[in-house]
């Protein structure tokens, strides 16, 4: 263990924390384009039979050849995994703030336009707060896969804990993909256990006790 | 690319598919009715989505062997989330009035799942069903590591020689398979929703669909027997290729053996096939000095002196792996050590020990395998070895190595010394002037069992003997990787070059 | 005073409705009624201009609404809806000072409005509750100071207690009558339950199919009904002999009890169970009428008590099986009480009787059971 430690610890550390940070930066820019572009969609509800459909078909596009086409185009940095990741972790943000908008109880939206409320001010005081729920739950789902695609980063020279699992992979080494896996596991749970707080937060109030209203 | 291999990935994906909802949908009821143990499985299924693909894949082949079933098994894995997770949201979802209604009339426990909750929780969980499905098609991908077939053995190799077409029609094909997939369960979906949640109506199509995936397995799986022929996995790299459908056409050509080529993998898979309790195949192209250390886990020093590396590899595999090292091909596919044709000129290299000078100013970068930190052939003994100080180092996937060192991500690299894209990255080899690395003999690794039932292979692999020099191999695999010709037709015309074969 | 103006509006080809003019006066309560598609809401709905009108013109105090700027419309008048609509993510407060806050009121005015409001129905301990928490009946309270909160002039009500149980709903439609004598409001309130309309508007606009068929003061429609139409609407108002007298020919069946040695929680829980702010008390041996039980004192009390006995309420007045309706209904219109506790021989609870129970059950014996 102290061998192992040894030879691996201060590796370790540091491609635990470049993954990190590829996964925290990626979700966070993803978080954002998504939920910008699931508003206007649920803005345009019309579009989204457009728009919903041709993302579903590049969602399909693997990983693996997106990072690899990307590479070929911009190259051995950062913003080749960082636009990738963010792509990814855009979809299941953008899905779920669609759906989680359009799902409201159309009492609510009613209500809101008939005291007299404008289109940003609905979206603000009524719709995002009702949908955070479901927002929130994109968000974990975009976590979870971007730790684990980010993975892809050491496919292209970029670090972090795919280093560990390449080599491993290469080498036959079990040991080393374990090195790569276990913390990734690790770093996963603790990024889900935060947000699963932070759903907590966010669900209204009102919302919680299951009331009818 | 074949309709083969388009029906190979959907095969995978749909039997994937078929058991994540047989075992997801239990374990998110069970995720409802009992939040205890539900805690449990919705982290574990959270778990096992963030074990990467190549990694889950590669420890599922020690137990399940290389083939559809370790990627079936994968696949299944990792599309429980969505599935688990949306059925014990989906459940939450229903209204408690009419959870409370179907108590209040009486309902068992299992009628108010069946006949209630279920058909109104069924649009959220069908929603993860259809996420499931479309990110197996992604996953499935990764088949071509573990021998699984589909349309990610070419993916790989459209990147690594940067055949953009060959790429785009590999992605095509994936988005037009999740395109119909898609849209058939939409239209599933709406038409479940007509019902209005008739249960009977959504049991029938699932029993329809699932004995249609079951009636598919055996047809699926099949070729996975067969004892009179000769089996050989399909390699992931140009040189593999070739030399595996050597071994066909000669033996076919000069015996009545049957060879069959079976799906791609990696040579690690490949090499874990052949040893395992449950040996899928019979042999394969190696090279001692890759068996010595990335399969026995030894070092070039671990080779007592008086004998040779080949010979030393030989006799361990036939005590250790029931098996034997078959000729030397005359090809040494050894590490070689290149730079760029610009920087060569620029700062006049010639030799290993020339980077000296320069190698503060240089970036190396190489695949991970070579800065693994086990055995002697690896990146910190060599620049120990020669005294080198690299200014940075990269590693990356070898399938982007030539793409990388084209668009100037590092200058220097480490290759084999065969490989065909050596010459069309214009790279230029350094002579290994203080012979640090050994040579690494190609050979055929054959099972001994294998000699046992086919007498004639040995005579038949042995008139390869010193048949292929290292310009001859990086010939062909420059006629495959960079000319676009089929590893048969190089392989087939080289042999009768040789007049091994008759036309 | 809002005036239609020649105002028709298609849903496609379809004309849902059709060149109405009519004036509402200030501070009348109008009740737009008719069978169920009959533009009744769509109408309402245009005046807040959440439905546009095709043809012709809407006037508030002269001013044609596509004139003024939505939004600010919006908010100078209250809007009620049967489902509520009270944002769940929000507390009561939150909800009531909704449009105020919109307004940009200083935060001491809304507080006072939010306080002003609750000590209108006595609801001030509600303040910080989150509507989930609440009886049906509790909410739509809320529902409405939502829609007074900013003092808008005029208030438009689509179906507002419809959704409520009998008993709640006649307590709600005595304090909305009371409340609306009060502040003399401009009430614009949809229905489809004519004795509602009877009971509450000043004026009703009587629909058929997109169209106005009759404009009348609820005496006049009962004197003069246009069509058979309004005439079967009336149903029991107008006189007929043949409609049965006795009380429990319009009695609920269907009410609420609980015996008075229950405890407090189990009496609460069955009243959000059934979202009723009331509960009918009967004895634990011989099932006798007690009295009644509600919310209100719950909350007050509640937490002292084991049982809900010592809050038992005598009711005023009781019938009996076998009286005459008339009585009880003289009693309700006079009183102003919401509903009559009908009691068999042996004391024990049969029913009850409200207003709009007559209203059910005089539907009941024209139509069948169509309603």
């Amino acid at each position: 263990m102290r061998e192992l430690i040894n030879t691996y610890g201060l590796a370790l550390l540091k491609a635990l924390g470049i993954h990190t940070v590829y996964v925290l930066v990626s979700v966070a820019i993803g978080f954002a384009i998504g939920l910008i572009v699931g508003i206007l969609l649920s803005r345009k509800p019309s579009w989204s039979t457009v728009v919903l459909p041709i993302v579903s078909i590049f969602q399909t596009i693997p990983g693996l050849v997106f990072i690899g086409v990307l590479f070929i185009w911009i190259g051995m940095k950062p913003a080749t995994v960082i636009i990738a990741l963010s792509v990814y972790a855009m979809f299941p943000v953008m899905k779920n703030t669609y759906t989680g908008i359009l799902e409201i109880d159309p009492k609510y939206i009613d209500t809101a336009n008939g005291c007299g409320m404008t289109s940003t001010q609905r979206l603000f005081q009524v719709e995002l707060p009702l949908a955070m729920p479901t927002i929130i739950a994109g968000l974990r789902m975009a976590t979870v896969y971007t730790v684990s695609w980010a993975v892809l980063a050491a496919m292209i020279g970029l670090g972090g804990l795919g280093d560990f699992i390449y080599q491993g992979t290469y080498t036959n080494n079990n040991l080393l993909i374990l090195i790569g896996a276990i913390p990734a596991a690790i770093l996963a749970v603790v990024l889900t256990s935060i947000i699963d707080l932070l759903q907590k937060k966010v669900t209204p109030k009102g919302l919680k006790k299951g009331g009818r209203s | 690319m074949s309709a083969q291999i388009i029906l190979e990935h959907l095969f995978m994906v749909l039997v994937a598919g078929f058991f994540s909802i047989l075992i997801g949908i239990p374990l998110g009821i069970i995720s409802y009715q009992r939040p205890g143990p539900g805690k449990v499985i919705l982290k574990a299924v959270d778990v096992l989505q963030t074990i990467p693909a190549l990694a889950l894949l590669g420890i599922i082949m020690v137990f399940a062997g290389a083939g559809k079933t370790t990627v079936i098994i994968g696949i299944t894995l990792y599309s429980l989330l969505p599935i688990v997770q949306n059925t014990c949201i989906g459940l939450q979802q229903v209204d408690d009035g009419v959870k409370d209604a179907a108590r209040g009339m009486g309902m068992s426990r299992s009628g108010r799942l069946f006949r209630v909750e279920l058909p109104l929780a069924f649009p959220t969980m069908f929603t993860g069903i259809r996420i499931a499905i479309v990110n197996a098609i992604g996953t499935a991908v990764f088949a071509a590591y573990v021998g699984g077939g589909g349309i990610g053995g070419i993916l790989n190799q459209a990147i690594r020689n940067k055949d953009m077409g060959t790429l785009m029609k590999g992605t095509a094909s994936l988005m037009i398979i999740a395109v119909i997939l898609d849209l058939s369960m939409g239209l599933y979906e709406k038409h479940v929703k007509k019902s209005h949640g008739n249960t009977r109506q959504m049991v029938t199509a699932a029993v329809v669909l699932g004995i249609a995936v079951l009636i598919m397995i055996p047809i699926g799986m099949k070729g996975n027997s067969g004892t009179n022929e000769i089996v050989l996995y399909d390699g992931n790299y140009s040189e593999t290729q070739i030399m595996h459908r050597m071994v066909k056409y000669l033996v076919e050509d000069q015996t009545d053996y049957t060879v069959t080529i079976k799906d791609q993998m990696t040579q690690v898979n490949n090499f874990k096939c052949m040893v395992g309790n449950d040996p899928s195949c019979d042999m394969m192209i190696s090279y001692d000095g890759t068996i010595l250390t990335t399969f026995m886990h030894q070092d070039t020093s671990d080779v007592p002196s008086g004998t040779t590396m080949w010979k030393y590899v030989d006799d361990y595999s036939r005590k250790h792996y029931d098996s034997q090292l078959i000729g030397k091909l005359g090809f040494d596919n050894t590490y070689a050590i290149a730079v760029t044709k610009e920087v060569a000129d620029k700062y006049n290299l010639k030799k290993v020990s020339d980077l000296q000078r320069v190698a503060p100013q240089l970036t190396f970068g190489a695949e991970s395998e070579f800065f693994s930190r086990e055995g002697s052939m690896k990146y910190e003994p060599f620049v120990k070895f020669y005294g080198l100080n690299f200014k940075n180092t990269v590693s990356v996937d070898t399938s982007l190595k030539y793409n990388a060192i084209e668009n100037g991500s590092f200058q220097v690299t480490e290759v084999y010394a065969t490989d065909g894209l050596n010459k069309k990255a214009g790279l230029v080899t350094l002579e290994d002037d203080r012979h640090f690395f050994p040579d690494y003999y190609g050979t055929f690794f054959v099972r001994n069992d294998t000699l046992k039932r086919f007498p004639e292979l040995k005579k038949v692999l042995r008139e390869l003997n010193g048949q292929i020099s290292n310009e001859d191999m990086v010939n062909m695999t420059y006629q495959v990787d960079v000319e676009g010709k089929s590893v048969d037709t190089v392989a087939r015309n080289f042999l009768i070059k040789k007049g091994l074969i008759s036309k | 005073m809002i005036e239609f103006d020649h105002v028709s509006k298609y849903y496609g080809k379809k004309q849902v409705l059709k060149d109405l003019n009519f004036t509402i006066p200030d501070g009348k309560f109008v009740t737009l009624i008719g069978p169920s598609g009959c533009g009744k809401t769509t109408t309402l709905r245009t005046i807040n201009r959440l439905n546009d009108i095709d043809e012709g013109s809407v006037r508030i105090d002269g001013v044609n609404i596509m004139d003024r700027d939505k939004v600010e419309l919006r908010r100078s008048i209250g809007y009620v809806i049967q489902q509520i609509g009270l944002f769940p993510n929000m507390t009561v407060a939150e909800n009531i000072s909704v449009v105020p806050r919109l307004l940009k009121y200083d935060k001491a005015r809304c507080e006072k409005i939010v306080d002003d409001m609750l000590a209108m129905v006595h609801m001030e301990e509600y303040r910080d509750k989150y509507p989930s928490e609440m009886s049906g009946g509790q909410q739509q309270r809320i529902g409405v100071l939502r829609a007074l909160a900013a003092s808008p002039e005029i208030i438009l009500m689509d179906e507002p207690f419809s959704a409520l149980d009998p008993m709640t709903r006649a307590s709600l439609q005595e304090e909305f009558k009371s409340l609306q004598q009060k502040l003399n409001k401009t009430i614009v309130f949809v229905t489809h339950d004519m004795d509602e309309a009877l009971k509450l508007a000043d004026i009703i606009i009587f629909m058929v199919d997109g169209k106005v068929i009759q404009i009348a003061s609820p005496e006049e429609m009962l004197d003069h009904p246009a069509t058979d139409l309004v005439r079967s609407f009336l149903g029991k108002h107008v006189h007929d002999q043949a409609a049965p007298t006795k009380v429990e020919d319009y009695m609920l069946r269907n009410v609420r009890k609980i015996t008075k040695n229950r405890g407090v929680h189990e009496c609460a829980e069955m009243m959000a169970r059934y979202s009723v702010d009331t509960l009918l008390v009967e004895e634990s041996r011989n099932g006798k009428y007690m009295g009644i039980v509600s919310i209100g004192d719950l909350r007050k009390y509640g937490r002292t008590l084991k049982t809900i006995e010592p809050i038992v309420r005598d009711t005023q007045r009781t019938a009996r099986v076998g009286d005459e309706a008339k009585e009880s209904f003289d009693y309700l219109i006079d009183s102003g009480a919401g509903y009559v506790v009908v009691l068999d021989d042996r004391d024990r609870i049969a029913g009850i009787v409200t207003k709009t129970s007559v209203a059910r059950s005089v539907a009941e014996n024209l139509w069948g059971d169509e309603q």
